[in-house]
């Protein structure tokens, strides 16, 4: 009983901390599991669960907000489900301590990027009004709410991006693990859409990503349900609160919140090294 | 210029509470599962896990129609690639498995 209650608190912990910034909470929740005792087999499919339930729990508030840009979230997608079936297949090319070694580098060089960053880039615009927030018909842009101000916003690099996407989902699938820790990072300062809308589309694609990974899981083996809806308890919990959460912040501690725990999973992943 | 799309909004903010009235009702439904417990709760349990993975690519369905009906033609071209993409990549586990 004690274990289940534990579960459910580590699972509402790491997804609430995962919603604020798009990470998914698998990449610490995984790990926690693991150091605990439990077999790597058992813990990952229920980080794909509790990143599921917490994309689905936080999509309610962020669909209302109108900060999600599915348009970017569909075409950054594709690159990265491309790039993740591509290394799920490859799985082995590259040794897991040095793949985590480059994982780890590249996740403190995204929490560089995050946080020596002053400042939005995206201002509010007078001239509309709260009609114009969401995503806009027939290409990447918006605008979101910004404390009662509409702020557009246009995405640049788009190929690049898309690109790194695909290279980010390529390192997922050789990794085995979710890849919002590098898909909010990507979304924001190389494609510079503002903070909370890199995270609320990260928050939609990951749960993309996780779904799927879970149905080849459940291809591959069982799934223990029992513990899988512990995790669903605490994961929606804390999607729903985190989602909560990151409207009230704002974009600069989004940001800066995005960087931290950026340094906190790289260091998790060391240690798991 | 913003070019939102107006019935877009509406049916969007309709399926953010279908969204967030279906999760309490799954995670009712997860609470059930593990105070029953046995095979009825198994039953349940499974219930929920599979519906909750089901959410994300029925959401992708519901973009694509709508990017159609309002003539996106490019993003619902897009979305139809991501499902297949992505039942591709579940087909190659499958058949590797």
């Amino acid at each position: 009983m004690l274990a289940d209650l534990a579960l459910i608190a580590l699972a509402a912990l790491t997804a609430g901390v995962g919603a604020i910034g798009g990470l998914g909470g698998a990449v610490i929740l995984v790990p926690v599991l693991v150091l605990s005792g439990m077999p790597i087999v058992e813990a990952s499919p229920l980080g794909l669960i509790s990143v599921v339930a917490a994309s689905v729990a936080a999509s309610g508030r962020q669909l209302r907000d109108g900060t999600v840009n599915h348009r970017v979230g569909v075409v950054a997608e594709s690159a990265a489900t491309v790039g993740a079936i591509v290394g799920a297949l490859a799985v082995g090319v590259v040794s897991e301590r040095l793949l985590t070694w480059i994982i780890a580098v590249v996740i403190v060089a995204a929490a560089a990027m995050s946080g020596r960053r002053k400042g939005i880039r995206w201002h509010p615009d007078t001239s509309l009004d709260a009609s114009a927030v969401g995503e806009w018909v027939g290409s990447l842009n918006g605008a979101y709410d910004l404390n009662g101000s509409v702020v557009p916003y246009r995405p640049r690099r788009t190929v690049f991006g898309v690109s790194l996407m695909g290279l980010a989902g390529l390192v997922t699938g050789l990794a085995g693990v979710g890849g919002g820790f590098m898909k909010t990072p990507i979304a924001s300062e190389v494609m510079h859409l503002p903070v909370k809308v890199a995270a609320a589309t990260s928050t939609f694609t990951i749960g993309l990503t996780a779904s799927v990974a879970l149905a080849v899981t459940a291809i591959r083996g069982d799934i223990d349900v029992n513990a899988g809806a512990l995790v669903v308890l605490g994961a929606a919990t804390g999607g729903l609160v985190g989602a909560r959460l990151q409207r009230q912040l704002s974009p600069v501690v989004v940001r800066r919140a995005l960087a931290a725990l950026l340094v906190v999973i790289s260091v998790v992943l060391v240690v798991r090294a | 210029m913003s070019t939102v799309d107006p019935a877009q909004a509406t049916a969007q903010k309709k399926l953010a509470t279908l969204i967030g009235r279906a999760t309490y009702v799954l995670m009712v439904v997860a609470l059930a599962g593990v105070l029953v417990g046995g095979q009825i709760g198994r039953s349940l349990d499974g219930v929920v896990v599979v519906t909750f993975a089901l959410v994300p690519w029925l959401r992708v369905l519901w973009l694509v129609q709508r990017w159609q009906k309002i003539g996106d033609k490019r993003f619902a071209l897009a979305g139809m690639l991501l499902i297949g993409i992505a039942l591709a990549g579940v087909m190659v586990s499958f058949l590797v498995a």
